[in-house]
């Protein structure tokens, strides 16, 4: 985890040496604000020397510690990464995803940048062996692996169960063929042409293109058993994910949301829910640990474990 | 004693020499950095590691105090800039010099590319006064000293 010291100012690192380093999953940063770090799924104020949960005593995040972050992140060369920038988030060494915000820098219409940035989002990515072994008797039915989503709100552990699904399926089932569509990179956490993180021997990894990009061409040219894309969102998403169980690949895939209740009530998953594209829902929940199982659903949504 | 007036006046021939071939190399290392970054956008170490072999001595050692502020994952800050060996420069040179190495890699594509333009055209104009310094005051000073140690010998003769 020398990647993420690597980043942080001097000012901020020395503070940061106390910390159980392997259980930070996220680190908030805000120009002129505490700095809050999230450690093992609780927030916590970074101070000198620990963390505290008294704001009084926290570090206060300068507008050149922001700066200084994004600086190194970028390998001291933020316009090598502007394609990123341009998308709000870089991605670096370790499957390290900073979210950044600030000024857009609009031409024509297009966002050409972010600039005068003022708060930045470092999320840890975890790659935990086995956390998806609690729901894998449940995607799978005589060796072939089911249509599968997973439900949760944010930070709970949604994309660290595909990418054990994943690594389970290229390496303990060995299907032929999973590929691994990673429109913001946080799957496999590619960098530089090697994934950062273990998605097993047998997939293929298709990132930092669209959803759509990532469908149409990964089935046609690399004709995958299983397809596994993170955070469905539009409608453009949803239709990608039909047409290729229509065409008899299995997708597994994830979306933002409380529980099936509130998937239904939005119009854009309603009819992928009435249509019975999925044959189970995974819902998540971050209670005990980030990935606990509230509930698996099949195609009907009635519960087969609660 | 004119062997010493002689080397006296190579020695301040040369260090205008030094300062005209240091902008040089700056006005090239703008340059290069300015394609770099709208094309291949490597990033600042791969660009170095390309053409520095393109720079005199003087600048190459100043890149590679620089890198080594990179490799060794200092933070970019202008005080440890300035702590780089830079000898031979005046304050606002010192100034601008310093700017650009602090700026560098710091903004996107557009505006990276319009910072370095900038810093460009100063030090063009650093360039130019150093050349002219040079053809004008180094060739000066070199006569000077010569005659000095002319003088030397004649009057100790």
């Amino acid at each position: 985890m020398t990647i993420l010291y690597d980043i942080l100012p001097e000012s901020i690192k020395e503070h940061f040496a106390a910390l159980p380093i392997g259980k930070v999953y996220e680190l908030r940063l805000r120009s002129g604000c505490p700095c809050v770090v999230s450690i093992s799924g609780r927030s916590f104020f970074l101070t000198r020397g620990g963390v505290t949960q008294a704001v009084s005593d926290a570090i206060v995040v300068s507008k050149t510690e922001l700066e200084t972050v994004l600086h190194k992140a970028a390998d001291y060369s933020l316009y090598a990464v502007n394609d990123q920038l341009r998308q709000a988030f870089i991605t670096i060494r370790g499957g390290i995803r900073i979210g950044v915000c600030g000024e857009v820098v609009l031409e024509n219409g297009k966002v050409t940048t972010i600039k005068n940035v003022q708060s930045l989002n470092i999320r840890v990515p975890h790659q935990i062996r086995g956390c998806s072994y609690q729901i894998l008797p449940y995607v799978f039915s005589t060796n072939n692996a089911l249509n599968t989503l997973i439900i949760s709100p944010p930070g709970c552990g949604k994309t660290t169960m595909l990418r054990d699904i994943a690594w389970q399926l290229s390496d303990k089932y060995q299907m032929p063929n999973v590929l691994v569509v990673d429109e913001r990179g946080e799957i496999a956490a590619t960098y530089m042409g090697e994934n950062q993180l273990d998605v097993g021997a047998f997939s293929d990894v298709m990132t930092g293109c669209s959803k759509t990009y990532g469908f149409e061409n990964g089935i046609r040219s690399m004709k995958p058993d299983v397809i596994i894309v993170d955070e469905l969102g539009g409608t453009n998403d949803v239709e990608m994910v039909k047409q290729a169980v229509k065409s008899g690949v299995c997708v597994f895939a994830s979306v933002h949301a409380k529980s099936v209740d509130d998937l239904r009530s939005r119009p854009v998953f309603r009819d992928l829910v009435a249509d019975g594209v999925f044959d189970r829902y995974v819902v998540l929940t971050s209670r005990d640990t980030a990935g606990h199982v509230v509930c698996v659903y099949d195609r009907f949504l009635k519960p087969v474990v609660v | 004693m004119f062997s010493l007036c002689l080397g006296m006046g190579f020695y301040v021939w040369n260090r205008y020499r030094a300062r005209k071939l240091f902008f040089a190399s700056v006005v090239a290392f703008c340059d290069h950095m300015a394609i770099e970054i709208s094309f291949s956008r490597d990033t600042i170490q791969r660009i170095i590691a390309k053409y520095g072999d393109s720079y005199t001595k003087h600048f190459r050692v100043v890149l590679q105090k620089y890198l080594s502020l990179i490799e060794n994952k200092q933070d970019i800050t202008r005080e440890r800039i300035m702590e780089i060996q830079w000898t031979n420069l005046k304050a606002n040179e010192l100034t601008t010099i310093t700017d650009l190495f602090y700026d560098l890699g710091r903004h996107g594509v557009f505006e990276e590319g319009k910072k370095i333009a900038g810093k460009r055209q100063i030090f063009d104009t650093f360039f130019n006064e150093a050349k002219e310094k040079f053809k004008t005051d180094a060739s000066i000073y070199l006569k000077l000293f010569i005659l000095m140690g002319i003088g030397a010998v004649i009057l100790l003769l």
